[in-house]
Parts: structure tokens; sequence; C-alpha cells
């Protein structure tokens, strides 16, 4: 046991040793705390680049205070009643199935089940290959040539079998039939590794970029201003960061102040072609790793290079729309993300959307600050395929929504602004991400699908805080949501969330296990 | 009488007999366990399923109904469904979605204040007992209890500011027991509060900026002359310079421009104030406005394009009013009716502008029926007024804050629901 003062409250918190050098919330005040290590320097995450601020370290997780907390009578009375019902069931099924061990790991990290044996060597045998010539659109740094064929089997639609675990009598209706299974397993996502999962994806991110601060007015590398209006609009993603190559800069987010000198230690180029590889983008790209770590922090992502490789693994699929979907979704993590802004334009040339297609590019090219990404050659031959009065003048932050293509009413925005609002207020996580999922429901009742998708994942955001033992049931009803939204609009991701709200049920098991 | 006497004891004996039956059986079924308990958990899910039909209509497919905001509902008692909340953003009129009360510790409240970017709420606490004030953030909007601001037991905190440009920093007066001075207290986020005014003077209405190169800088009155510092992690980056005598300053979100009161020469005991936006650029004065008035607490619209100050005519009793001028441009500067109630003390972020800067929120003792003001709304192009009608049952309000970034009226106001001053959140319809 160690003791650690919460900064929020004051209160004094006596932890477990396992909690050293991690982040949770006060039980108190709920202030986020990053937990000194023991003995060890005060913080545990790996140390940010001069002149960056840390990292996010992993989903805060609720800290058991050691010491009293208030119960009512009735509450205990029922607590202990619940105790009582599940001591019964437990031994009712350890009587008719044998003990088996729980999983140990009840954190947000754990819902996909996932172990530590190392990266499934075989990777995603179903995923087809990418067509010749479609290597942009898997978000390489090689120059695009040609057009994906588009020739390979849909996610959708390809008979599979369903399964209706998971749906609640509260879902959209009953669970998809008749779709094919994204990777591997269709019952959890177990024998895959934790490499670049979004905790080491945010370090990445965090060691080769610098955060863009909520008060920035320009975004100045080395004394050459990228033509980016109101970049102060880009702070408010939840991951700001704008990438840099290797050396010492002097970065300025505000005329007349002093610029910032932040230092780049290694090339992400290299690191990022390593990620590419990995998750076989460009090739036979390994569906269940990507979906397995998304599982893991519930579809949420802190960093955008996972939502783009799953981007173009449907668009090596051919679905289109659905990898449109994910390289917005990147975009919508961190709009600095040049690959992204690529593929998304590939996206948009293929419905004749040449206008934002060459306004992606421009981006991808301003973004793509001393050819980071190796992407100089690609944007080159991207402006070629688009005509140049499309491409003018410096672009303005303040007018990009990665959010949906779908326009919401006076009606709507007054009741995104309400339960967003009110959301803010729930003491527990739980009970906001159920108020975010009954905005997207209303979305999704009113046939807004990309609407209701951006907000079923701001309530799975919510959840990811919320206390393990009622995190997982709200979660996987939200997903099961989330699954037949997709199914009702035809979009190819339905099977990827039927399949983490299975996942889910693991983890419900193992909150629950004593 | 003794007939209904002995009544009751045979009604108690036979409630007595069922309890004790109903025990029995219960003991019985949990000895006879696994099969009777998942019968009895069977039956129990089959109660909540038709408890849960019973809502089912209300709810849209895969909506989660009872929801607990874990805050004390004024109105309405239950959080309200998606179908609610479509007929009330609907309506044509402003009209109350929810009203809930933040916090309330049997002392009075005041003062609410939203940090910039609509995050974190911080207000004033009055001990009574201890004849003491404290203050109180929100460091998250979800935290079941505010945090208390660092302070001396005894002491007397109060002028809470948050910084302009940096969301989680903030400056405060700290009056210690026994002393006659006041001191300017600076911190970021939930660090520990730092004093920037360690000798003996009397300062008040602390200003901070926060510059994304680290610098800090920070006005404050000094024995009635507004005095300016800034500083970065490695220390002092200017000397302390005075900008001249003056009140009530607050910053421009560029940082370059200073807007605040500045005193008439001559004024003596009783001063007068201009309302000025000083460049610190090209150090020029832009004085707005105000005639013979007292003026008091000038705000920034939020797209610094006017400025709303509290104005009164001379003589006694006469109402406070609100003059809102243009900073640029040649359109005419628009005084607001409505007898406005104001801080005593001029301590508050008012006026309230809505985040479009369309219009100025705040109580009014026009049309007040007993302890119950109006709340207007008054649009600053036409000078109209709007009566919004919130639940009686908070009462004689005060100190009205309203949400900077959410786009329908997120109000944070202190009322009297009992005997002390609470802190409520308003939520309405639409602006």
């Amino acid at each position: 046991m160690f003791s650690f003062q919460c900064r929020g409250c004051g209160v004094q918190l006596m932890l477990e040793d396992h909690w050293a050098g991690k982040q949770g919330r006060c039980p108190h005040c709920r202030s986020v705390l990053e937990l000194p290590l023991i003995g060890g320097p005060a913080f545990a995450a790996e140390p940010a680049p001069a002149g960056q601020p840390p990292p996010a370290a992993e989903p805060p997780v609720v800290i058991r205070a050691a010491g009293k907390i208030p119960v009512s009578p009735r509450r205990l009375l029922l607590v202990m009643a619940a105790a009582g019902m599940i001591v019964i069931g437990l031994a009712l099924v350890l009587a008719v199935r044998g003990f088996r061990p729980a999983a140990s790991d009840d954190s947000a990290q754990a819902p996909a089940g996932a172990t530590e044996k190392g990266v499934s060597p075989e990777g995603d045998r179903e995923a087809p290959q990418l067509a010749e010539g479609s290597s942009a659109v898997a978000s390489g740094p090689k120059t695009p040539s040609g057009q994906p064929s588009g020739s390979g089997p849909s996610a959708a639609g390809s008979g599979g079998p369903s399964s209706k675990t998971g749906v609640g009598p509260g879902g959209l209706g009953p669970a998809a039939a008749g779709q094919a299974p994204l990777g591997a397993a269709s019952q959890g996502l177990t024998g895959v590794s934790r490499q670049y999962d979004d905790l080491q994806c945010r370090l990445i991110q965090a060691r080769h970029s610098i955060r863009i601060p909520p008060g920035a007015t320009i975004l100045e590398v080395d004394g050459v201003r990228l033509p980016v209006l109101h970049p102060e609009r880009l702070a408010e993603s939840p991951a700001p960061y704008l990438f840099l190559p290797p050396g010492t800069h002097a970065v300025s987010f505000r005329p007349n102040e002093r610029p910032v000198t932040v230092t780049i230690a290694s090339n992400l180029f290299d690191e990022y072609q390593d990620m590419r590889r990995f998750f076989g983008v460009g090739g036979t790209v390994r569906g269940e790793e990507l979906m397995s770590r998304s599982a893991r922090v519930m579809d949420c992502h802190g960093a955008p290079f996972l939502l783009s490789f799953a981007g173009s693994r449907y668009a090596a699929t051919g679905d289109w729309g659905a990898a449109e979907r994910k390289f917005r979704r990147a975009l919508g993590v961190n709009p600095a993300f040049s690959p992204a802004h690529l593929n998304l334009a590939e996206c948009l040339l293929r419905t004749s959307a040449e206008a934002e297609a060459a306004r992606e590019i421009a981006l991808a090219d301003a973004f793509n600050v001393g050819n980071v990404f190796g992407l100089a050659g690609a944007v080159a031959e991207f402006r070629q395929r688009v005509t140049a009065s499309t491409i003018a003048g410096p672009l303005d932050a303040a007018a990009i929504s990665y959010v949906t293509t779908e326009t919401p009413t006076e009606e709507d925005r007054r009741l995104v602004a309400l339960l967003e609002g009110v959301s803010k207020y729930a003491v527990r996580d739980e009970e906001r991400g159920k108020i975010l999922n009954n905005l997207a429901v209303h979305f999704a009742d009113t046939g807004r699908p990309e609407l209701a998708l951006y907000h079923f994942h701001q309530a799975l955001a919510a959840l990811r805080d919320a206390d393990p033992g009622a995190r997982y049931d709200v979660a996987r009803q939200v997903l099961v949501n989330m699954s037949e939204v997709c199914r009702k609009a035809g979009f190819g991701e339905a099977e990827e969330y039927r399949q983490m709200s299975v996942s889910l049920t693991g983890a419900t098991q193992s909150a629950e296990s004593p | 009488m003794r007939l209904n006497n002995d009544k009751y004891q045979m009604q108690s004996a036979k409630w007595s007999d069922t309890f004790h039956f109903a025990l029995c059986i219960f003991r019985f079924a949990l000895k006879t366990s696994p099969m009777l308990c998942a019968l009895f958990s069977g039956l129990e899910g089959s109660l909540a399923a038709e408890r849960g039909a019973a809502t089912a209509a209300d709810l849209l497919p895969g909506e989660f109904g009872r929801i607990e905001l874990g805050r004390r509902l004024v109105e309405p008692k239950a959080f309200p469904t998606i179908r609610e909340l479509r007929e009330a953003v609907r309506r044509p009129e402003i009209r109350t979605v929810l009203l809930f009360k933040l916090f309330s510790s049997g002392d009075n409240q005041h003062l609410p204040a939203w940090s910039g970017d609509g995050q974190r709420l911080a207000f004033q606490r009055s001990d009574l007992a201890g004849k003491s004030s404290t203050l109180l953030v929100f460091w998250s909007l979800a935290q079941p209890q505010p945090a208390l601001v660092p302070d001396r037991p005894g002491a007397y905190q109060y002028m809470f500011r948050w910084a302009v440009n940096g969301p989680g920093g903030y400056g405060f007066v700290r009056i210690d027991p026994g002393s006659a001075s006041s001191r300017v207290y600076v911190a970021a986020d939930t660090e520990e509060p730092v004093c920037k005014t360690p000798d003996t003077a009397r300062r008040e209405l602390p200003a901070l900026y926060r510059r994304a190169d680290g610098i800090w800088r920070l006005v404050y009155r000094e024995d009635g002359q507004l005095v300016h510092q800034a500083w970065n992690g490695g220390g002092p980056v200017e000397r302390p310079l005075a900008l001249g005598r003056g009140t009530s300053p607050r910053w421009s979100r560029d940082g370059y421009r200073l807007l605040f009161a500045r005193e008439r020469p001559g004024g003596g005991t009783a001063p007068a104030y201009d309302v000025v936006v000083r460049n610190l650029q090209t150090e020029t004065d832009l004085v707005l406005p105000c005639g013979e008035s007292a003026v008091r607490s000038p705000t920034w619209s939020p797209d610094e394009k006017h400025v709303a100050f509290y104005v009164r005519q001379p003589g006694e009793g006469k109402p406070w009013r609100i003059r809102v001028c243009p900073v640029e441009g040649r359109a005419p500067a628009i005084t607001l009716g409505g007898d406005v109630v104001v801080n005593l003390n001029f301590e508050s972020g008012g006026p309230a502008w809505e985040p479009s800067g369309r219009r100025v929120w705040f109580f009014s003792h026009e049309h007040r029926r007993q302890a119950y003001y109006p709340m207007i709304a008054a649009d600053v192009a036409s000078g109209q007024l709007a009566v919004v009608d919130y639940p009686a049952r908070s009462t004689t309000p005060n100190d009205l804050a309203m949400h900077p970034t959410t786009a329908v009226p997120e109000i944070a106001l202190v009322a009297h629901d009992g005997l002390p001053q609470d802190l409520f959140i308003l939520l309405l319809n639409h602006y």
C-alpha cells in the first residue's frame, strides 16, 4: 500500500501497490490522477520530448479508496442480497461446469479478452489482397498509381453466421442475420497481441509531434507558416498533434509570441512503416488484430493510426463508404494526420466530390511537415487528378467537419446541445454513457445513421471511464444499437460492432468475478 | 374504541403471521436454493420486464430509461425521455427543460464563474459560522462535490477569475486573518496557488492571461492603480508596470487589449469612471460613451466587438441598467432597461452574454412576484426584452453566469430553495 494526496480535493488516498504509475480517478472528487511510481519519478508514463506535454496514459480507472465510503443501510441490504444471489449463482455454475479461473484484467483494456501470446502469425486470412495500385488508399508513403480493383468480397452480406448474443430487449431490433464475420474469431477476440495498441499508438503520436494548444491562431514551423486558418478549431479534437520530422524545431502558435522549441528524436516515417507492415496494410490486412485493439478501447481511439488502417482495410474490400467513415473518424481524432486526408481524398474522388477531395489533398500536403510521412510524391500525383482551380488559398479549419456528411436540423442542434450539456453533470460515467446513447438513438430513429454512430461513439467514450461493474452491460447495449443502425443503413461496419458487443460478454463476466 | 383496538390487534397478528410465513418460505427457498433461486430471479426478471414495459412505450428502440444524473432534480422530477425533449425543443417560446441543484452546504453560495472552455465551474461560499469565505471549484462537472481552493483557516478568499486563454488557470484574492492587506494568488489547474503580491497593500480584481508560449500576464487593482505583471516558468519577464488609475480589468482573447473602467481625474473619495479599451501594442485608449452615469463591471462580448457594463443615472434609488457599446464600427450604443439585479460589490463576471453575443441575460426587479424575479434576455441590436420563466421554486435569484459554449442556455445561478442560497443549473430549450 502507498498513500497519495488527491490534487483535486486534497483527500489522502491509500492505494494498493499495483496502482503505482497508473492513471485513475479520485473516488471523492473524480479528478483524474496520475499516480507516482513507488520510490521512482513522479510520473510513470513514458516521458514526452522536451516542450511537449506528456501523452495521455491508460484510460482512467476509478480508484478504490482504502477509507470508508458512506453507504446507506438500504443500499447495504441490497448489496448483501445481491452478493448472496451471486454466491448462490456461482455455486450453481461451478457445480454444473466445474471451476475455471476468471480473467484477471478488469480494466478498459480487457474486454477483448486479449492475451500476451504475441502476434498471430497468420493474420486475417479472410481479408482480401489489396488490389494493385491502391497503395495510396492503404495510407502508405508510396505514390498512388491506378485504381483499386474493388473486386474483393465485401464485408457485409456474404452470408456468414450471426449470433444473437448481447442483443437486449431495449435494442434497436434483432441482430443482423446473414453477415460475414470480419475476422477469424466470431466469439470473442482471443489470441492476438497488444503491439501497437491504442496506448502505444498514443505514445508514438506524442513522441513525434507537438500538441496544438487551444489558443493557437497560427501554425508556424521553423519560420514557415502552414496554410491553415483558425487552427484553434483543430485543438478541439481529442488528439490535436502536429507531426514533425526528426530534429529540433521552433513552433509558433500565435504571432508576436516566442516560438516553442521541440526536439523530435526519431523518425516517424520508419515507425509508421513498421506499423503498416505489422498490420499488413497494402497487402493482406490483419483485420482481427485491428479489431481486437479497437474492442479493447471500446472503439474510442486516442490516435488516428488504427482507424486509418481500418479504413484502408475496408477500401481493400471495395467498401468505400465504410472506408470513408473510418478515415473521417481518424481525422476526427487528429485532424492533422496527413495520411488520412489523402485517403479521404481518394474516397471523395470516387464519389466525384472533387472540390472536397482537393481540399483534403491540400490538407494532406499542409500537415506533411518536412515530408514527415513521406507523402510528398503521393500528394503530387493526387494533385494531378484534380483540376488546379479547385485548390486555392489557405484552408479554413473552422469550416471543416469530419463528423458526418448528414446535415443536422436546428432541432437536432438543440437536442445535441441539451443532452451533451446535461451529460457533463452525470456523477456516474455509465449514466453519462446512457444519456449520450439516447442522443444517438434520436438520430437512429430519424434515419441519420452517421450522426447516430458519432454519438454512439461519444457514449462509448464516456463508458470507458465507468465502473467495470456497470460499464460492459451498457457498452454492449450501445454496440448492439450501433450494429443495428449499421445493418439498417447497409453499412459494412455492422458485423464489426456486433463482434465487439459479443467480446464484451466475456469482459462482463470478468468484471463480475470476485 | 375498544373494538377498534381489538380489530387493530387482530390485524397486527394477521400481518405478523403473514410476514412470518413469508420469511419461512424465503428461508426454505434459500436452503433448496439453486433451482428455486433461479425461479425467484426469473420471477424478478419478469416483474422487472413488466415494469420496463410500462415505460417502454415512452422510449425509442435502444433508448435507456431511468437515468440517474446524481443531482437533485428540481424540475422535472425525472430525467426527460427523447420524445419529451423533442417536444421541448420544438416549442417556439423559451422554456425550462431541466433545473437541478448542483451544490448546497447550508451556507450561502455566490458568484458562479465558468472557465473559458465551459468545462469547469468555480464559485464562492460564505462560511456563516466562521465569518470567512472560501472558493470552490468543480474541476469536472461530473464531480459529486466541488474541490476546495487551498486556503488558510479563517482566511477570506474571493474575487475568483479564470485565466483567459488558459482554461485551468485562475487567480483570486485572499485576506489573511488579522491582516489588513489583500493579496493576489494565481494557480495553474490543480496546482497550489502562488502569491504574486507578497508585500502589504490592498489588491483586488485580478485579471489573468496565459500566452501560448508559457508567459502569464496579470493585471490587478492595487490601491486604486491598475498594475501589470508578467512571468513564465523561469521567473518574471517584465517589471511590474502601473497602467493608471482604474478598476475591473478584463483581457481580450489575443492578450493585446485590456478593457477596464478608468478613473476620471479629481474624483476624490467617490470617483467616476470611463469605460476604455486600451491597446497595449499602440498604448492608445478607446473611450466608450457612457455619459455622466456611474459605471461598473465592463465585460467583452464573446466576439469582442461589443462591451456591456452596468450604468446608473446619478441620484438616489435609480435602477441599474446595462449599456452596450460597440468597440468597432459606427453602430450606436444602446442602454437596456429592466432594473437589473446586480451583485452588491460588482464582483461578478456579469453582465452575462450568451455565446452568440446576440443577447445579454440578467434577473430583473421589474415585474417581480414577491421573491420570484423574472429572468430577462435583452437583445443588444434592438433593445427588446424577453421575459423567460423558470421554476418558481428557486427564489431571490442572483449572480447568473451563462455557459460560454453550449448552444442552448445553460445557466449557473444562485437562488434560495429554503434558507441558504444554493447553486443551481438551469437548461432551457433554445436561445
